[in-house]
């Protein structure tokens, strides 16, 4: 029989032994922080190189987004009316005069300024021309008025449903929606009320249409750049630890209770705050050179950091076979290329070959590499605009690939590096 | 009998390398609370018998007990056990020494006011507190030397494991840690083991002294019983004015008993036990020959006579 006495002191030799545990990481995360930070050759290769890239392909590449006052609209509108008894309602036609319209406030004695340019077509097919037509008069935004929008207006039971579509690539997509919203939610209300509803109400189906429009080059590289720049900080963590073997500091550390999960950690913490410096350097330098991203930087930037512990296992994987600081730092060199190569395919149009399928995810040869899968996951933020409870399954499928990838990291240090010497 | 600390059983190590036996079936007890000064030439074993001891390198075969049980070199009432300082220094050259000492001690969870106060005492021992905000690397070499030897003894271990550590000390602080490593020992009955090539200092320190060559124990015993059973004595070297004769060496040889004597150019060299106490009769019988003593010599028995008898090498050549 245990006695509550028994279970209390387990607990607190518990809590010692953890408070031990994270106490010694963090020192040793300390340490390596302290190395780093003071050793100027770490500065240069993780946060000036990328840097230095980032600002490359911003001149070369890049291009502000310009702030638009009015917004272009393609209206298609399908709609064939409604007649009851003997009147008839055209309500497409309404709201494109509605839109037309509607000015900017203005101050006395100036011009108005319209809000929207209405361009319109009375028929959509997504054909290519109709691309072409979005691209040629610089389009912000398509309006798909349905067949059926009067009756619907005049029925009151059905929500009145129309299709815009644009490219959520451009800045300006975002706030024509907005702007459209709010006018057309107060046109449904209004034309309602003066038939008699209060009820019911407006729906925007959005529709993305891909890539087109403000999108440049540098946009779909952003996210690239800022994993190169991670992925360079294989080359200090493997040289600062194969260089603890090298100088013989390992073999302090080998005497004392520490152990590999200790360093891992350690490096762990050090790694992760030079990779929040690159993210936020990074990124910053994007805006800087006009990166049109639409998606949230803060769930982008946690990817990214996520990310970082895949390349520091690298490291940790080169660190125990390399002898030497030198030797582990060229050999990440060679190792990073693949890596941030890999990053471009999407851009060159290589596809990923799926390896296997969970509810409807597809998981390929290329997710394996923890980089590829966090390129496509800030693509998919930043350009897409999508949220966490949209790539769940890419998030635990990078949590997943990390976790081994550290464990494969660790095992090779306690084997190859912490064991004594076999001589 | 004293209590063992260490039990070291049949001990081989083989370099797979080179297949050199560094090691050689090597049996040897180590008492707790002595000083244990393990001579031997370049290339002896020395140091690879303090690594495998220490568990950084794995033995070929043999067996080490400590406290009387198999040693399992993982275990953390080992590792709290143990003090090493390597010949070859290490530390982090991007941490200040005060920093390189803490890291070490958080390791050994010693609780921060306790670890602060012994390290500020080490620091002070070893002339080190001005320093103890520098670079490790911005220090001088003998103080590189120091904060290697306060990073072994930081967790205060019960056996301390010392490679020529006296090594590019200063007389300063070379009397500090011989001082210290005599408290370390009598007061607090700590183990130390120590390699030097400094015979008098392992010959003052040591309470028992281990002979090693080729990885083989040559002798071990007190420096007193190893001086009188393998020493030759004394050595006298006298310098005469002019190119002596076969008959000179004979009348010398004769003058007292228990004399080697050897002749080298204008030298005599002179073995003897107790040698100052036969230098009248000596001086004597060269004069009586007509030859004049223009100096006198003597070195004392020591362990370098004991170590080069028996392992037929200087020390510091090769
Ligand atoms: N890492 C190694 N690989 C192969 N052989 C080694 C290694 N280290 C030492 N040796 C060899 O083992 C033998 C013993 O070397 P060790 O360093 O233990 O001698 P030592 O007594 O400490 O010498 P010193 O007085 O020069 O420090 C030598 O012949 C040496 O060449
Ligand atoms: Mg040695």
């Amino acid at each position: 029989m245990e006695s509550k006495g028994d279970n209390q002191n387990k607990f607190i030799s518990l809590t010692k032994k953890l408070g031990y545990e994270f106490r010694t990481t963090y020192k040793i995360g300390l340490k390596y922080i302290k190395e780093i930070f003071r050793s100027k050759l770490f500065l240069i290769i993780a946060v000036a190189m990328p840097a230095i890239l980032m600002i490359f392909m911003g001149v070369a590449f890049g291009g502000a987004s310009s702030s638009v006052e009015s917004f272009s609209i393609l209206v298609i509108n399908e709609d064939i009316g409604f007649t009851n008894v003997s009147t008839s309602y055209e309500f497409g036609e309404s709201l494109i005069g509605t839109l037309e319209n509607v000015t900017y406030p203005v101050g006395e004695g100036e011009d108005p300024i319209n809000i929207f340019y209405v361009y319109e077509t009375p028929e959509y097919n997504q054909s290519v021309e109709d691309y072409l037509i979005y691209e040629e008069h610089g389009l912000h935004l398509t309006l798909i008025i349905s067949e059926n929008f009067s009756e619907v207006i005049f029925n009151f039971e059905n929500d009145v449903i129309i299709t815009v579509v644009g490219d959520p690539a451009t800045g300006v997509y975002h706030s024509a929606v907005s702007t459209f919203t709010t006018i057309y939610n107060e046109f449904v209300d209004v034309t309602r009320l003066s038939l008699g509803d209060t009820t019911g109400e407006s729906v925007i189906v959005e529709n993305y249409i891909g890539i087109v429009g403000n999108t440049t080059v540098f946009d779909l590289m952003v996210p690239g750049l800022v994993i190169i720049g991670i992925v360079l900080n294989i080359v200090f963590v493997s040289s600062t630890f194969a260089e603890e073997y090298e100088l013989k500091t390992l073999e302090k550390l080998q005497l004392t209770p520490t152990r590999a999960i200790h360093l891992i950690g350690g490096m762990s913490l050090a790694q992760l705050l030079v990779a929040l410096v690159q993210i936020v350097v990074l990124f910053a330098l994007s805006l800087a050179f006009g990166y049109n991203a639409i998606g949230s930087f803060v769930l982008a930037g946690f990817i990214a950091w996520i990310m970082s512990l895949s390349m520091l296992a690298i490291g940790m994987m080169i660190a125990a076979f390399a002898k030497k600081g030198t030797i582990a730092s060229s050999i990440a060199s060679v190792v990073a290329i693949p890596l941030y190569m890999i990053t471009f395919f999407p851009v060159w149009g290589i596809e990923n070959i799926p390896m296997f399928q969970v509810s409807g995810n597809t998981f390929g040869v290329f997710d394996i590499l923890p980089t590829n899968l966090a390129n496509n996951m800030i693509t998919d933020v930043l350009i897409y605009g999508q949220t966490f409870s949209d790539l769940i399954f890419e998030f635990v499928s990078l949590i997943i690939i990390t976790a081994i990838y550290l464990a494969i990291g660790l095992v090779l240090i306690s084997v190859f590096k912490l064991r004594p010497k076999k001589g | 009998m004293s209590e063992i600390a260490i039990q070291i059983q049949d001990l081989t190590k083989v370099y797979k390398t080179n297949r050199v036996k560094a090691v050689d079936s090597l049996d040897l007890e180590i008492n707790k609370g002595e000083i244990f000064g393990l001579l031997g030439p370049n290339g002896a074993g020395k140091t690879t018998l303090i690594r495998v001891i220490v568990g950084l390198l794995k033995s070929s075969s043999g067996h080490i007990l400590f406290d009387g049980e198999e040693l399992n070199i993982n275990s953390a009432k080992w590792k709290h056990h143990i003090g090493y300082v390597p010949q070859e220094t290490a530390f982090w050259k991007n941490l200040t020494v005060y920093e390189n000492l803490n890291l070490i001690g958080t390791t050994y969870n010693i609780p921060n006011k306790e670890l602060k106060e012994r390290i500020n005492h080490l620091l002070e021992g070893l002339y080190l507190v001005d320093h103890k905000k520098k670079l490790a690397s911005k220090l001088s070499g003998g103080m590189q030397r120091r904060l290697n030897l306060a990073m072994g003894m930081v967790h205060d271990p019960q056996i301390l494991l010392l490679d020529e550590v006296f090594v590019g000390l200063d007389p300063q602080t070379r009397n500090y840690l011989y001082d210290y490593l005599r408290d370390f020992a009598s007061k607090e009955n700590k183990t130390i083991i120590i390699t030097s090539h400094l015979m008098e200092i392992v010959d003052a320190l040591s309470d028992r002294v281990g002979i090693l060559d080729l990885g083989k124990m040559l002798a071990v015993d007190t420096p007193e019983n190893l001086k009188n059973t393998h020493g030759k004595g004394d050595i006298l070297e006298l310098e005469i004015n002019k190119e002596f004769n076969e008959d000179l060496v004979a009348k010398v040889q004769k003058s007292e008993k228990d004399l080697v004597v050897e002749k080298k150019d204008q030298i005599i060299l002179v073995k003897t036990l107790n040698a100052i106490s036969k230098i009248p009769e000596i001086l004597n019988s060269i004069e009586n020959e007509g030859f004049t003593v223009l100096d006198v010599k003597i070195t004392k028995q020591s362990l370098e006579t004991v170590f080069i008898s028996l392992t037929g090498k200087e020390l510091r050549g090769d």
